[in-house]
């Protein structure tokens, strides 16, 4: 499978956030969006998820555009954006119920994503009293749902401690390896080591990057 | 959009217990304050008896009758408390404010009534500018000049014929049958009521009609407990929603029918309680509608519910935040509420802003009600109630659409 984003664009009002980003990408690959506060990321991967329209461009699998065929991209994108896409006075399991079938659930639980994220060790826990590793882990559980081979990732460790980003990490990395194409928008050290090609936005252009672990290099590149 | 629902359904569900501990509290000093309403309603009643002195010869035989009619006039609200004095202590008793007004009977005026002549009453009042008391003077004025002017007139005068072509027999008892039949024929008549409280609402009494401004306005806070579960806090799963295809028109639906049926159950609830309570406080609250008409009263509240959940939506979907979308729902559902007479007799407010209420949700919910408890048509109001439900769903829609295709 191969990912190719076309001159995407977005504007708002006036301001040009994106002025034509292309990239590509093969299964089994990690694409690192890295840029400054306000550069475009989230904007970047709530286009390719469908959140909101772009003006020009086209996101490209295996040769047909996901942004206007929304049936195929349902089924081919998962997302996960920044906040917590979860309803807090439920537990971990009615949110699951919201994207899994019965028998789905029960399967991964048993022995799949769900089992891999650590879901189900809290599973009847009210999403009110999770940390925010244990939101994070179910909300991945629940973009991965329906299996899907892009997964678009806003900032997945933001805020969370060293073992629940080790956590999330494995699960990325045999993601990568069972060969799912993975954009993760991130300014996580860490993050950025499971990535195979780094793009930096700047001023709406998408740039490409060579991270070598210097992140000082890094931070004087964004 | 089927498990959203019933997830949504779920939560709307958890937040009923604090939700039903609050409206339990408000609805029985709600109750309490409609027994109280009606109550010093009708104290009141017995307090508006308006004194009205008579000066002149009252101890005339006709002039007695007609005071005796005079007092019995509408003997259970507007009763006149009519009382013989000179025109001295009529003045002094006026000037203290222990009488409305006195009424000043001209020497011979029975005599010349009885020859078919009009010699005309002269009323002293003080003349409010305005209020309800000058209302009544009116009132009583006007029903004097009718009962002692036209009527009587006509009476006597037939009275003087008769005698003067030798009518024989019991000719005084039949003319004291006569006026008082006119008392409680004509002047007893039972739209007097809603003459005085024109104004109102749709001829419901003064605490009926605040009873269904409250209730609009109680039902209108009723969303706010559930502000952090469609507020700006929901915008994560929003987009992650959209992301798979279920856009905004179908999440709000199902928002919009669980908040719906959250209402719904808890105003079913209520209405189970309030039965209990007339049942078990049956002389306090003996207004309370009965067991199948309270059912029927909370089917008929479905429309308002409607409104009241598609508003509740737009309001904590154009706040910022839960805390925002709380203190803006509770400030518009207050202004509307005042505005359209829901927390005030609508007629005591500017010309303008009356008809405005007309127009408002509130008001035409309030009309909904009373047109409910009336058993006038509620086509209209409930047709109009239903066109604002989909302009505030629409707008909805179009906000979190907006919010969602915003930066970040």
């Amino acid at each position: 499978m191969r990912i190719e984003l076309e001159n995407i664009k977005k504007s708002f009002r006036k301001k040009e956030v994106l002025k034509g980003i292309s990239l590509s990408a093969e299964s089994g690959t990690c694409i690192g969006i890295l840029g400054g506060n306000g550069s475009g990321k989230s904007t970047l991967l709530s286009i390719l998820a469908g959140v909101q329209p772009c003006d020009e461009g086209r996101f490209l699998c295996d040769g047909r555009d996901l942004l206007r065929d929304t049936a195929l991209r349902g089924r081919a994108v998962g997302y996960v954006p920044q906040g917590t896409p979860l309803m807090e006075e439920l537990t971990a399991k009615d949110n699951l119920s919201l994207w899994y079938s019965k028998d789905a659930m029960e399967r991964e639980l048993e022995n799949g994503v769900l089992r891999m994220l650590g879901v189900d060790r809290f599973l009847k826990t009210t999403v009110s009293k999770m940390s925010g590793g244990m939101k994070k882990r179910l909300s991945i559980g629940c973009a991965v749902a329906k299996r899907p081979p892009i997964l678009l990732l806003d900032e997945p460790s933001a805020a969370l401690d060293l073992e629940c980003k080790e956590n999330i990490a494995q699960y990325l990395t045999l993601y990568k390896q069972g060969g799912g194409i993975l954009l993760l928008a991130t300014h996580d050290a860490a993050e950025l080591a499971l990535c195979d090609q780094w793009y930096i936005l700047k001023d709406g252009l998408s740039l490409s990057y060579q991270y070598d672990g210097n992140v000082e290099r890094l931070v004087k590149s964004l | 959009m089927r498990t959203y629902f019933r997830l949504q359904l779920k939560r709307v569900w958890k937040r009923l217990p604090l939700l039903l501990l609050s409206v339990t509290v408000l609805t029985g000093s709600l109750l309490l304050l409609l027994g109280a309403l009606l109550r010093s309603d009708a104290q009141g009643e017995e307090k508006t008896r308006v004194r009205i002195a008579v000066v002149g010869n009252s101890e005339e035989s006709y002039m007695e009758i007609g005071l005796v009619a005079l007092e019995s006039i509408d003997n259970s609200r507007f009763a006149l408390d009519v009382s013989p004095m000179s025109e001295a202590e009529a003045e002094a008793a006026l000037k203290k404010r222990e009488i409305s007004a006195y009424v000043i009977f001209p020497d011979g005026f029975i005599q010349d009534a009885m020859n078919g002549k009009v010699k005309p009453l002269s009323y002293v009042t003080y003349g409010g500018a305005g209020g309800l008391t000058a209302l009544f003077e009116r009132e009583i004025t006007e029903v004097i000049s009718d009962f002692a002017l036209y009527s009587q007139k006509g009476t006597y005068g037939s009275s003087s014929a008769l005698r003067e072509t030798g009518y024989p027999g019991n000719l005084s008892e039949r003319m004291n049958e006569i006026s008082l039949r006119y008392v409680s024929l004509i002047l007893n008549r039972p739209d007097w009521y809603a003459v005085t409280e024109l104004g109102i609402s749709d001829s419901l009494g003064f605490a009926s009609s605040l009873g269904c401004g409250f209730a609009v306005f109680f039902l209108f806070l009723m969303t706010l407990p559930f502000a952090l579960l469609f507020g700006r806090g929901e915008d994560s799963l929003g987009r992650v929603l959209a992301a798979k295809g279920f856009g905004d028109v179908r999440r709000t639906l199902a928002d919009c029918g669980a908040l719906l049926t959250g209402l719904f159950s808890v105003v079913l609830l209520l209405g189970g309680l309030v039965w209990c309570a007339g049942i078990f406080f049956e002389d306090t609250l003996s207004f309370l509608p009965s067991g199948s008409e309270l059912f029927l009263l909370i089917l008929r509240t479905l429309p308002v519910l409607a409104v009241v959940a598609a508003f509740g939506l737009m309001v904590f979907s154009s706040a910022g935040h839960a805390v925002g979308g709380i203190l803006l729902h509770f400030l518009l559902s207050l202004i509307l509420a005042y505005v359209s007479g829901c927390l005030y007799p609508a007629y005591a407010l500017p010309e303008g802003v009356q008809i405005l209420a007309e127009f408002l949700p509130t008001g035409i919910a309030r009309s909904y009600f009373a047109a409910c408890i009336t058993g006038n048509s509620t086509l209209l109001s409930g047709g109009c109630l239903l066109v604002y439900g989909a302009g505030f769903f629409a707008v909805t829609v179009l906000l979190r659409r907006a919010r969602r295709k915003g930066r970040g």
